[in-house]
């Protein structure tokens, strides 16, 4: 499509997406263009490549001896009262008028599973978890002995990292380091979801909604605490 | 709940460590940055009081810290970038080798906001407020770093080997 050439708009909107920064109206149009357009598709891969590599080079800096000293600090009581205050009124506001705003905007959203592969005895559901703020940035079949194990690498703003690893239902699996993990077995294939330092309530809400997606074959209809989930919780520290 | 420093500071230092490095590109000098910013963050009278605000607050002591030892150095951006055609690049051509030469070979600038944003994590918003610049700002920078990257990726003479060429 000649519009989508080798524009700059065009270009930034992709790298929007990936960065999971577009809104999710532009995204759905933008995914739709994807779908339809080969080149776009072509650069939105590169893209995509691109940015899983980065991620990928960097997490492997070794820290070497960087030292922490233990150094006590003066606890300011009234002042973090008060943050806590205005934290939670924050909260409030957001679950009495978010859902609501947001629900509609849902409805019109059609979610449906991004990838399957048929390197595994069944197709394994990949879940869109767009909606959690987590895009989809890279996947690869590995081989662990004679098992395939698909993996699938998620990304989301505020430095969330999440994998997630399907292998044949009954296989042995190899540890997968992480800071939370969650594992369920649907129909003939195990899905193991590892995150990075993401916050226990998030994860919770992701995992839930990924596996019902596993067992479904796509999102489940109420997303609406997978979005509270995500938008309330404080950063990944992964 | 006040921020328990030293456990926020040890969560942070693997992307500052990567952060710092992607700017300045000597290891060494990486590890001396962060060491001397976790030193001035510890002594420091007035810190932020929540988790998000004492990141970006760290992020942009390391980010100073590499500006100043990049002016030091002297290192000017390129003037003119070699163009890329995002539309026929070979996606074969991107990984972990060229990517780490890429990144050491392309303007600070453009290194500073894929640091931010891919390797730090930030949002565009946040990247906005560590930068103080608008979010569209950052959406074009990001734009021009990722197309100056592939350019670089490109030009390299370093091709990575397939998988059948690694015994």
């Amino acid at each position: 499509m000649a519009t989508d050439r080798n524009t700059d708009d065009s270009i930034a909107r992709l790298n929007a997406l990936i960065d999971g920064e577009l809104p999710p109206a532009d995204h759905a149009a933008l995914a739709d263009r994807i779908a339809a357009g080969r080149d776009l598709a072509q650069a939105h891969a590169t893209l995509a490549r691109l940015k899983a590599c980065i991620v990928e080079t960097a997490a492997k800096t070794p820290v070497g001896d960087i030292a922490i000293p233990h150094s006590p600090r003066r606890r300011r009581l009234l002042p973090a009262i008060g943050l806590a205050t205005a934290a939670a009124a924050a909260l409030l506001a957001l679950a009495v008028f978010y859902p609501a705003q947001r629900a509609d905007q849902a409805s019109r959203t059609e979610i449906a599973p991004l990838v399957t592969l048929a390197a595994l005895p069944v197709a394994p559901v990949i879940p869109d978890l767009t909606i959690a703020g987590l895009n989809l940035v890279g996947g690869e079949v590995e081989t662990s002995g004679q098992t395939a194990v698909l993996v699938a690498a998620y990304r989301g703003p505020r430095g969330c990292r999440l994998e997630l690893r399907v292998r044949p239902a009954g296989t042995a699996m190899t540890a997968t380091v992480g800071t939370t993990r969650a594992a369920w077995t649907a129909g003939d294939l195990a899905y193991e979801l590892v995150a990075f330092g993401m916050p226990a309530g998030r994860f919770a809400a992701v995992a839930a909604a990924a596996e019902a997606s596993s067992r479904a074959g796509a999102m489940p209809e109420n997303t609406t605490r997978l979005r509270e989930a995500s938008l309330s919780a404080p950063p990944c520290t992964g | 709940m006040a921020l328990d420093i030293p456990s926020t500071l040890s969560a942070l230092l693997p992307r500052l460590m990567a952060f710092a490095r992607t700017l300045v590109g000597n290891p060494d000098t990486a590890r001396d940055m962060v060491q001397e910013a976790v030193a001035r963050a510890l002594g420091a009278r007035r810190v932020p009081e929540d988790a998000a605000a004492y990141r970006a607050w760290m992020f942009k002591i390391v980010r100073n810290a590499a500006l100043d030892e990049l002016r030091r150095k002297r290192i000017e951006p390129l003037e003119q970038e070699p163009a890329v055609d995002l539309w026929r690049f070979d996606n074969a051509c991107i990984a972990k080798i060229t990517v780490e030469q890429g990144l050491a070979s392309i303007a600070p600038p453009h290194r500073e906001i894929i640091a931010l944003i891919d390797i730090a994590g930030f949002s565009y918003a946040e990247a906005a407020d560590v930068l103080n610049v608008p979010i569209g700002t950052i959406m074009s920078r990001v734009t021009r770093a990722r197309m100056a990257l592939l350019a670089a990726i490109e030009a390299s003479s370093v091709r990575p080997m397939k998988a059948s060429q690694v015994k």
